[in-house]
């Protein structure tokens, strides 16, 4: 089979623009591009024919377990399983980074209640707390004395999920305008980095917050540090969300299936393009 | 193609490049619903509440 026949199917639960630029971009770097929608069709663990799988649920879970289920039939999604649940639960990722001795910002993990009340203790207002799951800056919470502590304790101890039980406990990082530098990492490429500024009256910098964003023109530390956070997490395509501390750049976080529309409108970057170029020269080998 | 909102019943244009299980608003109530496409055949159903595992 030559490359130019070559499969590669976009799994996929909601489509959003980054699905339909991807499909397109893989179709014009003539690739066979076909989308498959997790929700409508069984995964066996065997028997599935071979092409590159490239996992874009917007559901985490569903993510994973696609990319597991696809693993079973040797095929190697982008990304794997490992690089979707080790950033997809930010406990794991801080694991993982810390480990690789890759600076995060302080943190302390704690698993219920009591457990928290002595975290925040260690930890001192002003604090950052949130859930291991999770994105778009939902339930991240800036806990500054104990009554909102204790609002946000009692909130996640009557939530059902196990994971929402457990606390990440951070310093709470000052940044510049509060803003963030989010970097995207393709194979070893990292395609550059930009600013993520929230918008007048939150502090998040998610960009589905409402963040503005800006191209950061000097990226050479940012994308020094996301790529060994990406080599880290085994992520092939991944975005990686750096904050600007007093003694450098911190790693806060990894995105395994990653949206990139505020990416391309700071940079003007094809991002799909790359990453159909990155597939294609994966085929090519 | 035009469809009709499940919740108001409205009329809502569908874009030319809808894909199976895309979510789509509904300008006239407001309503979030889930593109069902098979062949030719295209429904919406109001789409499940965001979930604490979606995101990126």
């Amino acid at each position: 089979m030559s490359w130019f026949q070559f499969v590669v199917k976009v799994y996929y639960d909601m489509p959003r623009i980054e699905e339909k630029k991807l499909l397109k971009a893989l179709e014009d770097a003539g690739l066979k591009a076909v989308p498959f929608n997790v929700t409508r069709e069984p995964l066996p663990l065997n028997g599935i024919e071979e092409h590159i799988p490239l996992i874009r649920a917007v559901s985490m879970f569903k993510s994973l377990y696609t990319a597991a289920a696809l693993e079973a039939n040797s095929l190697k999604p982008i990304n794997s399983s490992f690089t979707i649940m080790y950033s997809g639960d930010k406990i794991l990722t801080y694991s993982i980074l810390a480990s690789h001795n890759i600076p995060i910002p302080k943190t302390i993990v704690s698993l219920n209640g009591d457990s928290t009340v002595k975290a925040y203790l260690q930890m001192g207002f002003p604090l950052v707390d949130k859930p291991p799951i999770g994105s778009w800056g939902r339930l991240v919470s800036l806990i500054r004395d104990w009554h909102e502590a204790n609002i946000v304790i009692e909130h996640r101890s009557m939530m059902s999920s196990p994971q929402m039980k457990a606390h990440i406990v951070q310093e709470y990082v000052k940044m510049p305008s509060n803003r963030d530098i989010r970097c995207f990492v393709v194979g070893d490429e990292c395609l550059g980095c930009i600013y993520r500024i929230p918008q007048e009256g939150e502090w998040r910098s998610n960009v589905a917050l409402g963040a503005n964003v800006k191209k950061l023109e000097d990226s050479c530390d940012a994308c020094e540090l996301a790529l060994k956070a990406a080599k880290a997490l085994k992520g092939e395509v991944v975005s990686i969300d750096l904050f600007e501390y007093q003694d450098g750049l911190l790693v806060n976080e990894v995105n395994g299936v990653p949206e990139f529309k505020g990416f391309m409108r700071a940079t003007g970057m094809d991002v799909a393009k790359k990453v159909a170029e990155y597939i294609k020269g994966k085929v090519k080998r | 193609m035009k469809v009709k909102c499940p919740v108001c019943g409205a009329e809502i244009e569908l874009p030319e490049d809808v894909m199976d299980g895309e979510i789509i608003e509904c300008e006239s109530c407001g309503a979030q619903l889930e593109v069902k496409k098979s062949g030719d055949k295209i429904e919406l159903k109001v789409a499940e509440e965001a979930a604490e595992d979606w995101g990126e």
